[in-house]
């Protein structure tokens, strides 16, 4: 397959040829659907990527059953399949209380698909952490 | 620290996905290290099918 110049290509590493470098270049696909995706892996293909990194995590409306089945059919390279978490996401929570010289601060730090990984306390501005 | 998805969902479904990956075909799974606590089953499997490639993000 014609490649255009790129760094992959231009080590010798293209969908052809002969490998010179052992080292494999694997793009991230990311896109909002799986036509778009079945898109970007031809292109990735075509610029001399040897396989691909399928972001399950940026399919809107992901339907695993179908849509694995077709992003394996249509790839035209070997897959990797990668299914991202979000980072963490700090939710910050105040309580107001009656007396206004006394305040209660907590922010509760969660990450690793839901998972509490830390819990903050702001007690009349001196901070407590409890991990 | 975590490298950035999009996924903000419970473990068990994310985790089924990526079982089911394994299943249809993929020839590589991203599967985080802290897995092998959580569903070792599951990564069980993958070390009985995969060779294994170590990633660190820092």
């Amino acid at each position: 397959m014609a490649s255009s110049p790129s760094a992959a290509a231009a080590v010798g590493m293209g969908s052809g040829g002969v490998r010179r470098n052992p080292t494999l270049i694997c793009t991230p696909i990311m896109a909002d659907s799986v036509d778009k995706m079945a898109i970007l892996m031809a292109e990735a293909k075509s610029v001399g990527a040897d396989l691909v990194e399928i972001r399950l995590d940026s399919l809107k409306d992901f339907n695993p059953n179908s849509d694995i089945k077709t992003l394996i059919l249509h790839s035209p390279l070997p897959t990797l399949f990668t299914y991202r978490c979000l980072t963490y996401i700090p939710l910050f929570v105040s309580f107001s209380f009656f007396d206004f010289s006394f305040y209660f601060f907590l922010i509760i730090v969660v990450g690793q698909c839901g998972k509490v990984v830390s819990i903050m306390a702001m007690k009349n501005r001196d901070w407590m952490r409890f991990d | 620290m975590w490298e950035g998805g999009q996924y903000n969902g419970d473990e068990k479904p994310r985790l089924d996905a990526l079982r089911l990956a394994m299943e249809l075909g993929a020839d590589y799974i991203d599967v985080e290290l802290k897995v092998a606590s959580s569903s070792s089953s599951f990564f069980l499997k993958l070390e009985a099918r995969f060779k294994k490639i170590y990633i660190y993000i820092n």
